[in-house]
């Protein structure tokens, strides 16, 4: 049975579907990659399972339970929770209050204050550095950090890469290898397929609110990934 | 030049200047001739009204303009019950913050479905509702409103030192009370919510609760603190309890200060009573006047005087690690 299953989920603001009947596996241990062009629905995909998207149909199951219409903050208690896109730090907090921000969740585990300085020793200099005032990367390692903090068994990353320079977005991933390690399953979203096949053990790509194409990325060819990226025909 | 890292001082020195401020209000009686203490109770009154609303705006996110509800439902909780009931009033003052937290709980589902402007004015007409029902009942003393009679029989001496003590530890219980609330788990879980709710959702916050409790403890404070003010002053109408008025001096307070911050609405009570002073009697200029200060704060300086003093100094009074908002929901 897996971790995560979300079945045939559809998500719509208003008149606008957004997600239109899309499922998707997460194995415990595993990290998976979601990929798609902009407007694709993988944000609005991740936003609702971790609810904070109301209008929906379909299910989200974590560890065999119904969790398709808890509240967030349930969600989070449970053991799923996101890095948002952007970021979305406390922005008048300082970094470690943002990070203790996260023992709320109150789910014991590996990740402390110490263990988060030691996967980001910057954030240990800069702990008391109000979290508006840091750099893009080193506001997404808070937002990473911030994240762990609730020990999570689920981590959903949305376009962590997103607005980066390129060292840093290596820097990031990189330490993701302490963070799997830790026992900790992950779902990333990205615009950067190359990057988001060479992090992961399986690959969705979503195309106007559907998965297009899914599969380990070693099995799958860039003329594929490329028309399931773009809605075009493949070209043999 | 805006400094990102503010230096605070040891929570234990801010637990000496509790403990000495508190001796200090202890001892004012004794040394402070009646009318200077007088004084002393309206100022700690206002003073705790715009911590109250400060508390609500810069710690919890939530933009009331019906604060001068609670100030009134407070003050007639007090007249009203000791009067008829022949309590001693000081025994209901503490009761006052917890029917006025109850009137708060009751409103919260109701107004919480309203956002930001609409939040704001909804309080606003429950105030004026509250108001105009008073108006009209005659057991509630309609518009001419209800003396305080319980203390007719007690010494005068006894009354006002003991309404005295009663705004002093208020005063003292918005300093170093929201001082140590906001460094606790409950103030980190506040600033969370305020500074962006959906994030603090994603990491386990139950942000509606959060912000009820806010919510309900600002709506209390208050409440006691208008309790505790009209029995100063032995009478209470609606008209001069709901009014907005009370609204735009916490205003006035809380912007010239600083939001968000507990160092502000010292700094802002202060210029607002001298202001007073100096310009009460030219009549409507000193309205203008206090418009004008407020505006001029506004646009030069938008955190207050507080938020410049503190980012020019890198230094704060009161270092609840937690500084104030910017703008409390951040955009994608």
């Amino acid at each position: 049975m897996s971790l995560l299953s979300v079945e045939n989920l559809e998500v719509s603001y208003g008149d606008f579907q957004a997600v239109r009947g899309a499922s998707l596996e997460l194995e415990a241990g595993q990290t998976i990659a979601i990929i798609g062009a902009n407007g694709a629905g993988k944000s609005t995909l991740l936003n609702a399972i971790v609810g904070l998207n109301s209008q929906k149909r379909g299910t989200v199951r974590f560890d065999g339970q119904d969790i398709t219409h808890l509240r967030t903050d349930r969600i989070a208690r449970a053991g799923i929770t996101m890095v948002p896109e952007g970021r979305r730090l406390f922005g008048t907090l300082t970094v470690e209050d943002n990070l203790m921000v996260g023992l709320a969740a109150e789910r014991p585990g590996p990740w402390t204050i110490e263990a988060i300085y030691q996967l980001f020793p910057r954030l240990g200099e800069l702990r008391s550095m109000v979290a508006g005032s840091l750099s893009g990367g080193q506001q997404q390692m808070v937002s990473i950090g911030r994240a762990l903090m609730t020990n999570p068994r689920v981590l959903l990353c949305d376009e962590i890469s997103l607005g980066l320079a390129p060292k840093v977005i290596g820097d990031i991933y990189r330490c993701f290898d302490a963070i799997t390690a830790s026992g900790v399953s992950v779902v990333l979203i990205e615009q950067n397929v190359v990057q988001a096949c060479a992090a992961s053990g399986y690959v969705y790509c979503m195309l106007e609110g559907r998965i297009s194409l899914e599969g380990r990325p070693q099995d799958l060819t860039r003329a594929e990934i490329t028309a399931a990226y773009f809605g075009t025909e493949v070209r043999t | 030049m805006t400094r990102a890292s503010i230096s605070s001082p040891k929570p234990a020195l801010v637990a000496a200047a509790a403990a000495l401020s508190t001796i200090c209000l202890a001892l004012a009686p004794f040394v402070v001739r009646e009318g200077d203490l007088r004084l002393m109770i309206e100022i700690f009154a206002v003073f705790t009204f715009a911590q109250s609303w400060n508390f609500l705006a810069g710690y919890v996110g939530l933009m009331s303009f019906g604060q001068q509800l609670f100030i009134g439902l407070g003050a007639y909780f007090v007249f009203l019950i000791s009067g008829k009931a022949g309590i001693n009033p000081f025994l209901l003052l503490p009761l006052s913050f917890v029917f006025c937290a109850a009137f708060a709980a009751v409103c919260a589902p109701f107004v919480f479905r309203l956002r930001d402007a609409y939040f704001a004015i909804s309080i606003w007409v429950i105030a004026e509702v509250v108001r105009m029902f008073i108006s009209q009942k005659d057991w509630l003393g309609s518009v001419s409103g209800l003396p305080l009679v319980a203390t007719r029989g007690m010494d005068r001496t006894v009354v006002a030192n003991t309404t005295f003590y009663f705004v002093a530890a208020l005063a003292l219980i918005s300093v170093f009370g929201l001082y140590a609330l906001s460094r606790s788990r409950m103030g980190l879980a506040l600033a969370a919510v305020r500074d962006n709710e959906g994030s603090a959702a994603a990491v386990g916050i139950n942000v509606w609760w959060t912000r009820f409790f806010g919510f309900v403890l600002g709506s209390g404070l208050a409440g006691i603190a208008g309790a505790t003010y009209y029995m100063s002053v032995f009478h209470v109408e609606p008209g001069g309890a709901f009014d907005p008025n009370w609204m735009v001096i916490m205003l006035f307070i809380v912007i010239i200060g600083g939001v968000g911050t507990i160092e502000g609405p010292i700094i802002g009570t202060t210029i607002y009573f001298l202001f007073r002073a100096w310009f009460a009697g030219t009549g409507n200029l000193y309205l203008m006047l206090l418009g004008a200060a407020a505006v001029v704060t506004m646009l030069v300086a938008p955190k207050g005087i507080w938020g410049v003093l503190r980012s020019r100094l890198g230094f704060e009074l009161f270092g609840t690690r937690r500084l104030g908002p910017t703008n409390h929901r951040s955009s994608p």
